[in-house]
């Protein structure tokens, strides 16, 4: 395995089994604590060590999630690129609400006797608050504390989550509710921390647990607490601004003081500086570099598809950017001198047009299809239909237009047009839908999977 | 399945779970929840109490009787239906003062009688303890003197000083007479008061030491002292409601066996200190105090 197979086999793989790794070794720990014949003693020592173990794994995964979110370029290394290390963001997040919701259901189940039906009583008081009265339930002040914090975190948890998974708000103010999860967090590692149980018995386990604790804190406070202190960002500022065919708008932008490096086909995060009265919120959202690294100015292909991106058409020029990035692993220069193809779908040629832009004699043949519905779509013609093709004979420049074509671009279409596609290294970036529609057919056409890289932001 | 769909699942069973919990246990009396209860003779409470500093033991006699029909291997006892009794029965601490009386005949004037010092301490003491009976005689008396004595295992002769350890098992007086060799005699005696022994430890009402209650520190004899009292959980004098408590505790052994032995005060508030269901079924294993 050479270096690359290395980074390549760390992005599909590594991210996941370190995230494995990390939450099962709390439950590994508890179960070698409490031995194995200790668990499975009675039902209720079962119930009570699924739901301290679900506690446990839940807060670890709860803890990941957050440090998934901090947007460090570090990470996309264990997972091929920022968009799946949100994927997976998403998935741990999911997880660890299910593995948390179940903790304190397993716990009160844990006192409920069916011989006994008034020890229902117990558990319906073990689910409420705490009241610090020192002739009430549980009269210790610290697991008071701990116990009350921790219902908050899961009362505030339940709620934000459920307006990411089942409620769909406009993005700004979901962004502002997604934030609180970190809030949530902060009451739910005071709960792990505080609470007599065996986390605080067992050295291992109360440091294991304090260190996930930190490191979700810290994820937090850096990302959403004080990102103006500790994250990157580039100033930029807006030179040009053009009205494209098909409600898209061209910005190019050129630094203040240190250009932003990048590697053709990555994509940033932009905020534009600009007042609120001009009809914009100061927002930062992810968009794919068109520009080549070369070249001085950093050049954005925005297509209108929602409230935030119809408003960047009334963008003026001065106006100053904050960029952070560069973000991704779709480059095409990460595959040796395997003949590629490129398939590009809409407004998903943005980072085509990087990568076509700093081809060079070296780079490996490409065939560069580009679907779009109407041929007035075409962006960037000069470079990819003019430029390219007649500099380098090993360039080939196939736009597929379904209105004139019949129908939608398919991996069949592809194989012919491409002349073949084994021992080919596939990119594909465009609307979800067609990404995933495409790389289902190329599979069927018997494309490895490994060999089809697709760039996607949409997280399902 | 995907990750939505499970999250719904997920966040449907176990919130619904928890708010039937909560509506059955905060709504429902207890009184329904009792009777819906598979088993009803855990609720007689238990009320073994034996308050540390009195005078006065009560012991409790449903517990006497729970010791003698426990069955170890049964996890529920046999409900009697009624409402324990409990006798109350005071005993107090008499003390009686050493008394003596000195006769004796005057004769000649050459001759001086014995005089006896004897004494016992201390004068009370509970059966099965044992005291130290001290004796001597005035130095001027006119020698041979010989003495002999009555009362439990201090009869017989004695020589004129001395000291002899008794157990005396009821009260009894000790009397000691010493004689010279011209007839002149003194007497003098001692009395002994015994109160009855109380249960021993380990028996319903018997008073145990930290000690004691120590050398009980394994799961199958498993002793523990609860704030002012101590507990057989498991091992012979079980009285509790939930037989051998260690291998029936719902919660598992482990999570009593590190206590064997040792005190179990905080542990038991911290766990079950809200739940007055477990408390009580805690308190039925009341055995008696600890010194």
């Amino acid at each position: 395995m050479n270096e690359n197979d290395y980074k390549l086999w760390l992005e599909s793989y590594g991210g996941w089994i370190l995230i494995w790794l990390f939450s099962i070794i709390p439950a590994i720990r508890w179960v070698h604590v409490r031995t194995v014949s200790n668990i499975f003693e009675s039902p209720v020592a079962f119930f009570g060590t699924m739901g301290k173990i679900m506690g446990v794994v839940g807060l670890v995964l709860y803890a990941i999630n957050l440090l998934l979110a901090a947007r460090t370029r570090w990470m996309e290394n264990f997972f091929g690129g920022l968009n799946r290390v949100y994927i997976a963001h998403h998935i741990t997040g999911g997880i660890a609400l299910i593995l948390l919701v179940f903790h304190p259901m397993f716990l009160a189940l844990k006192l409920v006797d069916l011989k006994m039906l008034e020890t229902l009583e117990e558990a319906a008081k073990f689910l409420l608050p705490r009241t610090f009265d020192s002739n009430g339930l549980y009269y210790d002040a610290q697991q008071a504390v701990a116990l009350n914090a921790g219902i908050i975190a899961f009362l505030g948890m339940v709620v934000l989550l459920v307006l990411t998974f089942f409620v769909k708000l406009p993005y700004r103010i979901w962004l502002v509710t997604h934030k609180f999860l970190g809030v949530a967090f902060m009451f739910a590692g005071l709960h792990v921390i505080l609470i007599s149980s065996d986390t605080s018995r067992d050295a291992f386990l109360k440091y294991y647990m304090l260190l996930w604790v930190v490191i979700g804190l810290t994820a937090f406070v850096y990302r959403t607490l004080m990102s103006n202190v500790f994250v990157r960002r580039y100033a930029y500022k807006v030179v040009a601004v053009t009205q494209e065919q098909g409600n898209v708008v061209g910005i190019s932008m050129e630094p203040i003081e240190r250009p932003m490096s990048y590697k053709p086909g990555q994509f940033v995060f932009i905020r534009f500086l600009w007042s609120s009265k001009d009809g914009i919120i100061r927002e930062a959202h992810p968009f794919s570099i068109a520009s080549a690294p070369t070249e001085k100015n950093v050049r954005l292909y925005i297509k209108s598809l929602g409230d935030y991106t119809a408003s960047l058409k009334n963008l003026k020029e001065g106006v100053i950017a904050e960029i952070e990035g560069a973000f991704g692993k779709f480059t095409y220069t990460r595959f040796g001198n395997a003949p590629q193809i490129w398939i590009a779908g809409g407004i998903g040629v943005t980072p085509f047009l990087s990568m076509a832009r700093s081809y060079t004699p070296g780079s490996p043949p490409v065939d560069f299809v580009y679907s779009v519905v109407n041929r007035t779509e075409l962006l960037d013609q000069q470079a990819a239909a003019d430029y390219l093709p007649q500099k380098y004979h090993t360039f080939r420049y196939l736009p597929y237009v379904a209105k004139e074509q019949d129908g939608f671009l398919t991996g069949a279409k592809i194989k012919e047009m491409c002349g073949g596609l084994e021992g080919k290294e596939i990119f594909i970036c465009g609307p979800p839908p067609m990404m995933k529609a495409l790389r289902a057919q190329l599979r069927a056409l018997g494309v490895s999977n490994r060999k089809i890289h697709s760039e996607e932001f949409a997280m399902s | 399945m995907k990750l939505k769909t499970s999250v719904a699942i997920s966040l449907g069973v176990s919130l619904g779970l928890m708010t039937l919990v909560l509506l059955a246990g905060l709504l429902l009396p207890t009184g329904v929840l009792t009777k819906f209860s598979k088993d009803k003779s855990n609720t007689t409470t238990p009320a073994s109490k034996i308050a540390e500093g009195s005078d006065t033991k009560t012991v409790d006699k449903s517990a006497a009787q729970q010791a003698t029909t426990q069955q170890p291997a049964v996890a529920q006892p046999t409900a009697t239906g009624t409402k324990p009794t409990t006798t109350t029965t005071t005993s107090t601490a008499t003390s009686t003062t050493t008394s003596g009386t000195t006769s004796g005949g005057t004769t000649a004037s050459a001759t001086v009688a014995p005089t006896l010092t004897f004494s016992g301490s201390p004068t009370t003491i509970t059966s099965g303890a044992s005291i130290v009976l001290s004796w001597s005689i005035n130095t001027n008396a006119t020698a041979p003197v010989t003495c002999t004595a009555t009362g439990g295992t201090f009869a017989g002769n004695k020589a004129t000083s001395g000291s002899q350890s008794v157990s005396p098992t009821s009260t009894t007086t000790y009397t000691l007479t010493c004689t010279n060799a011209k007839g002149s005699s003194g007497t003098k005696m001692v009395t002994i008061t015994v109160n009855p022994a109380g249960p021993a430890c380990g028996s319903a009402g018997g008073a145990c030491t930290s000690a004691q209650v120590a050398t009980h520190n394994t799961s199958g004899d498993c002793w523990v002292i609860y704030n002012t009292n101590y507990l057989i959980l498991s091992g012979s004098g079980v009285v509790g409601s939930n037989g051998n408590e260690v291998s029936n505790h719902s919660g598992g052994s482990s999570r009593i066996t590190p206590y064997c032995g040792g005190n179990a005060t905080s542990a038991f508030t911290s766990k079950h200190g809200g739940q007055t269901s477990v408390k009580n079924i805690f308190n039925s294993y009341i055995v008696g105090p600890v010194q």
